[in-house]
């Protein structure tokens, strides 16, 4: 193996089979244009969940405005989005702007879009039982418009916008009816309140009495103020304590509720399910025919990319199959090249090829697709310092299995059947051709018997559509391990066949 | 120079493989131009790949200047040199590209390289077509590029393998131009070919091959001077008596034929005058005398025989 290394023959080799692979301009033209072509027309067509297994749960979209403040340091609109996070069976997406949730319904591809208003919390704070406040109630529910609340429709989807109208409407009496309660509990200490309970509680006076009270009766404001012998710092006191005893007396008797809470949770003393998931919402239908910076780019590039860059062994296949049809591969032998030579001759070129390819398409997948690469919080160039190795490690892992496959083969029929067709099954266990999440559960593993499998998990993990999300760089860097150990040890496989056939 | 000591070589199982070469022994002189002929299936490809170093014997040995070359041997094999019967280039290349190639596999580079390739193509009248790519080329231009890729190293000896397959009489005259002056500068060649006339015309010496074995190894001269030539006379009937006895003398076999007489003989040209002397002291007058010398052709049937070879 070291011998070569010494001599400049594996050079040639690869300077010669570089040639041959890029003279080859009708190999190279499909290799290269046929995974771009497959992503836009999968682009075009496929829909906005494509790579995301079906979510059957509702989905609330809030837009929210809401600048005020409400309760614990919280906006309103935070609460009822806290609210609706406690509610099983939905999933809350946060929608970013007045326009994009107006763009969306419009589309159709939303049923219904809550927007809470920039004085939202102000408008609930002003809720109240007493007449001055702002009654929010109607026998449906919440007067949406009294609280600053508005709900965009789709007139195409009736049933599904009264349902999330209704899962919002739900959330909205949860926040706003245990605040007003709580209010008005409050109430039940004021002094003037009392003055009112007082005046209303009028008792009998007994006869020894009736000299002191005339009319043969007293209410209970008379008795406070007898009580304190005319002092109105004392009779003020009595006053409180009265409220307090009625607070008292009203929380022992309700003593399963704390009416003085303001939210759901502290009312009722009990917490919520907490089974609904938040998400910002993502432009994931793109823009243009060709649906331009859709989520869903940032899977199909990446596995077309492995796809194709698999396939790479038809072209290396059929490039050493001539050479032996042709005599060139006796040649070849009869040199003091060497098995080694020939093998590193072969398999630099082919990564640089593989390297290209894939880069191209990562490439139109940035400029043509508008696809993504890493998360925002990452520079330009942190994101392609973590995606060059990937690249890489691809190009090598498919370059490896390409030359073993090589030097297997005998004839292009033994390089399709043994090259083409293994690297598309692997590629649908990988989850190239059809997303994994709409595999069962019990056979998702198997991808990682797949080199495609172990690349696809890499590049998901750099281009998750969600921009906000940090790759787990770990997994990256097993992927690229696995996937070197896979090339390696493929390219040691071929050496060890073209040893054998150099040496019989 | 090359010495291939009891060579066999089984393609497959040993036991049950198909023995394509079975106890060969050869010698080549250095600078000697030796005809390897022999039927389909007779394992001149086969023994070839042995004496090139492409496959190891499966017993016996192959040694260049007393050295066993084997398969690790490359500064062995460096100095062989082969242009196989397909024409072994790679078609996306030009020809100057192919012989580039060729020559950096063997350390060849720069200048030198250059100039060697020049050379080798302009004296195979390739060098007005050195930069186009070798799948524009005809098939006597493939033959000849072959042939120089072949040379590219400066092998000492070069194995030519059905060279001269599909191509014009023109590009085969100057393939044998060539290869003859190869010969003159000193070069050892083993020339294989189905086309004897070449092999008569090239080659002083000859190896037939046949069921893997080595059948005759002799000079042109010695096999031809083995084979019996004819001469034959149209003239009247000639007695039986008179027939006998040309026979006899001439140590040959005499047939009449529908318009005179043919005597089969060693050396037919030598016995032509006693012959026609003969005759026509016994008052037989011939019109016209027809001498065929012997023929490799007629050796090679002689010796291989004339069952078909397709299996």
């Amino acid at each position: 193996m070291v011998e070569f290394l010494s001599r400049s023959m594996f050079l040639a080799v690869a300077r010669k089979e570089l040639m041959l692979l890029v003279r080859d301009r009708r190999a190279l033209l499909l290799l290269l244009a046929m995974p771009a072509l497959f992503i836009a027309v999968l682009g075009a067509l496929l829909g906005e969940g494509f790579g995301t297994r079906a979510d059957d749960r509702v989905r609330v979209s809030i837009v929210d405005l809401d600048q005020g403040t409400g309760l614990l340091g919280k906006s309103f609109a935070t609460l009822v989005r806290d609210d609706l996070l406690e509610t099983s069976g939905i999933r809350v997406e946060i929608i970013p702007d007045l326009e994009t949730a107006q763009d969306l319904v419009s589309r159709h591809e939303r049923a219904a879009v809550m927007v809470l208003g920039k004085d939202f919390s102000d408008r609930l704070k002003a809720c109240s039982f007493l007449p001055d406040g702002i009654n929010p109630f109607h026998r449906d529910g919440v007067h949406l418009d009294r609280v600053g609340v508005q709900v965009l429709r789709d007139p195409r989807q009736i049933a599904t916008a009264s349902l999330v109208e209704q899962v919002g409407q739900v959330s909205l009496l949860r926040v706003v009816l245990p605040y007003m309660i709580g209010k008005a509990f409050e109430r039940l200490s004021d002094p003037d309140f009392i003055e009112i309970l007082a005046r209303n509680v009028v008792l009998p006076v007994p006869p020894v009495f009736r000299p002191v009270f005339k009319g043969g009766k007293v209410n209970l404001s008379e008795l406070l103020h007898l009580g304190s012998g005319g002092d109105p710092v004392l009779e003020r006191s009595y006053r409180a304590r009265a409220g307090e005893g009625v607070q008292g007396a009203i929380t022992e008797q309700f003593a399963r509720y704390d009416l003085l809470g303001k939210t759901w949770s502290a009312l009722t003393r009990s917490k919520g399910s907490g089974t609904a998931s938040e998400v910002n919402y993502l432009d994931k239908a793109g823009k243009g025919w060709l649906n331009r910076g859709a989520a869903r780019y940032q899977i199909l590039v990446p596995a077309q990319s492995v796809l194709f860059a698999f396939l790479i062994v038809l072209l290396v296949g059929s490039i050493l199959v001539t050479e032996r049809t042709h005599g060139t591969l006796t040649r070849l032998r009869m040199s003091p090249l060497g098995p080694a030579g020939l093998v590193w001759g072969k398999f630099l070129p082919v990564v640089l090829v593989s390297l290209f390819q894939n880069g191209l398409l990562f490439a139109t997948g940035w400029a043509v697709f508008g696809m993504r690469f890493g998360p925002e919080s990452w520079s330009p160039i942190t994101r392609l310092a973590v995606l060059f190795p990937l690249l890489v490690s691809v190009s090598v892992a498919a370059s490896g299995l390409a030359l073993l496959v090589a030097a297997i083969a005998r004839g292009e029929m033994q390089v399709a059947l043994l090259g083409a067709l293994p690297a598309l099954v692997a590629a649908v266990l990988g989850g190239c051709i059809l997303p994994r999440e709409l595999f069962p559960e019990s056979t998702r593993w198997l991808a990682l018997f797949t080199p495609h499998g172990w690349a696809l998990n890499a590049y998901l993990e750099l281009l998750d559509p969600d921009p906000a999300n940090v790759p787990n760089l770990g997994q990256v860097s097993l992927s690229c391990l696995v996937l070197w150990s896979v090339g390696l040890i493929a390219l040691a496989g071929s050496w060890a066949l073209l040893n054998r056939e150099w040496r019989r | 120079m090359l010495i291939a000591e009891n060579i066999r070589l089984i393609h497959g199982n040993v036991r049950t493989g198909h023995e394509a070469v079975r106890g060969v022994s050869l010698h080549v002189q250095r600078g000697e131009l030796l005809g390897l002929l022999g039927p389909n299936g007779a394992g001149k490809t086969s023994l070839v790949s042995v004496l090139t170093g492409l496959r190891l014997p499966t017993s016996g040995q192959v040694l260049l200047d007393g050295q066993p070359l084997a398969a690790n041997r490359s500064d062995l094999r460096a100095r062989v040199g082969l242009a196989p019967q397909e024409t072994a280039l790679y078609g996306a290349l030009t020809g100057m590209e192919n012989m580039r190639f060729f020559g950096a596999l063997y350390g060849i580079s720069g200048e030198c390289l250059e100039e060697r390739a020049t050379n080798i193509l302009e004296s195979l009248g390739l060098m007005p077509w050195a930069q186009r790519v070798a799948s524009t080329y005809s098939g006597g231009m493939l033959r000849r590029l072959n042939l120089a890729v072949a040379l590219v190293h400066n092998p000492e000896i070069l194995f030519l393998d059905e060279p001269t397959v599909g191509v014009d009489p023109q590009s085969r005259a100057l393939l044998f131009d060539r290869i003859k002056a190869l010969h003159r500068e000193g070069r050892t060649i083993i020339y294989t070919s189905h086309h004897l006339d070449e092999v008569e015309a090239l080659c002083p010496r000859l190896a037939i091959m046949d069921h893997g074995q080595i059948i005759a190894c002799e000079s042109l001269i010695a096999l031809l001077a083995e084979q019996t030539g004819s001469v034959s006379a149209t003239c009247a009937r000639v007695p039986e008596s008179l027939a006998q006895m040309l026979a006899e003398k001439t140590a040959g076999q005499w047939h009449n034929t529908d318009d005179g007489f043919l005597l089969e003989c060693l050396d037919p040209a030598g016995k032509a005058t006693m012959m026609v002397e003969t005759l026509l002291a016994h008052g037989v007058r011939p019109e016209r005398l027809v001498v065929r010398p012997a023929d490799l052709q007629s050796v090679f049937l002689r010796l291989t025989g004339r069952g078909m070879r397709d299996g």
